[in-house]
């Protein structure tokens, strides 16, 4: 039985649960806004035959062969802070010993939280990365974009639509208060490959905007990249201590592959609804033991 | 002279440690400024050429003391700017090719050190197996209370196949409890307490001990035996810590070990603020060819 751990509010969530009952795919929710808020839970490092968590349902976590988690905290009070805070360091130091396969265990890399660490670990670990800045400075900035097109990103992660920044846009960066990153704005098709154990899928997605994910218009398949970048990606999702990842590529006109991120809890349905089911399936696999 | 940048909350938390690191430095022959993130975000650029190593500029000696700015922000633009600010700052310490105390990682922002406590204590089991508990953890005082205690040291011995909730009766005051709500740790669970909570097996009479280990030297502010120095050094070690405090019991009767609690955040606190500034700028002095000895 696979564990489900989340939140309902997560359509990732519901997505995955969905696409196990449709495979007839035994599987358990471990609600963990549910358990925070007003369940229960016995969590023991190492792992105990009668450690549970009880939100929607109770379930005992020694009857589950894989565990899918995607930790994302909804709460607000300080009440319910500390009893997440208390969840989380049980259910952590419980997966840190726990013999089965977690997507993906807290201990994994994190670098995808500050991007330039992040374009750095890629770069030294064979992927081509387009060149980057992060920078206060206002003529260091200028300088890049005189070099090229060139978007903004946020440097934490925080997901946000990718636009293009123009000389135009310098005079708000010299009235900011903090600084910005810039990297060279790569043309070509976005292809997204998701890596789950030693399973690589991937998709393409052409559109005429900066951004394909604003884009109800893209075009988009399933794609087989290059066998010696699937075997790369693998290594290097393993690497990071991930079962499961998402890597994002720009294409160029001459099939050069630049990597954008590595993705360490990929919010995958839409993905998966372009490739028909095969990376949910990949992680049902995976999770079955 | 060599500028060594200390990050850190020097007019807040951490004043007392920036009042004694400036003359530690000072008499290694260090020059010694101190930045908040958002200050260190400002000043300093990260470049990311194709194929290559990034360039850090400048790239000088850090201090990582300090794992975020102490205003807080409550707006949702604050937050954004602070977790960018956080986020840059975190890059320049990870990539940085000067020496950097206390360097965050892939894994961590700083060292290798878990984010949570329990994780961190029984992360070092394999490096001091002797003094590391099993751990439970529960969202309310749990209906085996009084078999707690038994089946959690069953559990330590046993490792994953111990039984829970059998074992001989015995009473809550015989666990260490750590209560998420108050976060405040006893013996057995404040009888008023929502919790949740995190316990374990409470051994006989102890006294908690806390060793700094900075670089190869430990300091301790009472006495304890050359074996818990070097394991402070190893626990510190395992995560790549530089700098860090390192929580024992001591068994009162027989000096017995377990782990309490690594830190690798430097506050004010302690009689021994000026032995660890000395000690971190004997360290910084020695990765930067100065001398080993400076301070005494």
């Amino acid at each position: 039985m696979i564990g489900i751990a989340g939140t309902k509010a997560d359509p990732v969530m519901v997505h995955f649960a969905a696409r196990c009952v449709a495979g007839d795919v035994p599987f358990a929710v471990l609600d963990l806004m549910e358990a925070s808020a007003a369940g229960d839970w016995r969590l023991s490092a190492p792992p105990d035959s009668a450690d549970f968590v009880s939100g929607a349902e109770r379930v005992r976590l020694a009857d589950l062969t894989g565990l899918y988690i995607r930790p994302i905290y909804l709460g607000r009070t300080p009440r319910h802070v500390a009893r997440w805070h208390g969840l989380m360091d049980g259910l952590g130091a419980w997966m840190d010993e726990a013999r089965l396969p977690v997507v993906n265990r807290l201990g994994s890399h994190q670098h995808n939280g500050y991007k330039p660490a992040h374009y750095a670990w890629l770069s030294a670990h064979g992927l081509l990365v387009p060149p980057s800045l992060l920078s206060a400075d206002p003529q260091r900035v200028r300088d890049f974009i005189g070099g090229g097109r060139a978007v903004v990103k946020p440097v934490c992660g925080t997901r946000a639509t990718t636009r293009e920044i123009r000389p135009g846009d310098l005079g708000r960066l010299a009235r900011s208060e903090g600084p910005v990153l810039v990297q060279r704005m790569i043309e070509g098709s976005d292809v997204r490959v998701h890596v789950v154990g030693d399973a690589v899928i991937a998709c393409r997605f052409s559109s005429t905007t900066i951004d394909y994910r604003s884009d109800r218009e893209a075009t988009k398949e399933i794609l087989d990249i290059p066998a010696g970048l699937a075997s790369l990606l693998v290594a290097r999702t393993a690497e990071q201590g991930l079962a499961f990842a998402g890597w994002d590529f720009k294409v160029d006109q001459d099939g050069t592959y630049w990597c954008l991120e590595c993705n360490p809890m990929p919010g995958y349905s839409f993905y998966d609804r372009v490739c028909e089911g095969a990376i949910s399936d990949a992680l049902i696999k995976l999770l079955s033991g | 002279m060599a500028r060594v940048v200390a990050v850190a909350d020097h007019a807040g938390r951490q004043a007392s440690l920036a009042a004694r690191l400036a003359p530690a430095f000072s008499a290694a022959g260090l020059g010694l400024e101190f930045r908040t993130h958002r200050e260190l975000a400002a000043e300093v650029s990260v470049e990311q050429p194709p194929g290559q190593p990034p360039v850090v500029t400048p790239d000088r000696p850090l201090l990582w003391l300090s794992p975020g700015d102490a205003a807080c922000a409550d707006t949702p633009d604050g937050r954004f700017l602070a977790a960018e600010t956080l986020a840059a700052a975190r890059s320049i310490a990870f990539l940085t090719r000067s020496p950097v105390l206390n360097r965050p990682s892939a894994v961590s922002m700083c060292g290798t050190l878990p984010p949570g406590s329990a994780r961190a204590v029984r992360g070092a089991r394999h490096v001091d197996p002797g003094a590391v508990r099993a751990e439970r953890f529960a969202g309310a005082w749990p209906p085996d209370a009084r078999a707690g205690a038994a089946a959690v040291a069953a559990g330590a011995a046993a490792g994953a196949g111990a039984a829970a909730g059998a074992g001989a009766a015995a009473g809550a005051g015989e666990l260490e409890v750590y209560d998420y709500a108050t976060s405040r740790s006893s013996y057995g669970p404040a009888s008023s307490s929502a919790g949740p909570f995190r316990y374990r097996a409470a051994g006989g009479p102890a006294r908690l001990v806390k060793i700094r280990a900075i670089g190869d030297r430990a300091i301790a502010t009472t006495d304890v035996t050359s074996a818990t120095l070097d394991a402070s050094r190893r626990v510190a070690a395992r995560y790549q810590l530089d700098l860090a405090t390192v929580w024992w019991l001591i068994g009162t009767d027989d000096g017995s070990r377990t782990l309490a609690r690594v830190d690798c955040w430097e506050w004010d606190a302690g009689g021994d603020v000026t032995d660890v500034a000395e000690a971190i700028a004997a360290w910084m002095a020695e990765r930067l060819g100065g001398p080993a000895e400076v301070c005494r």
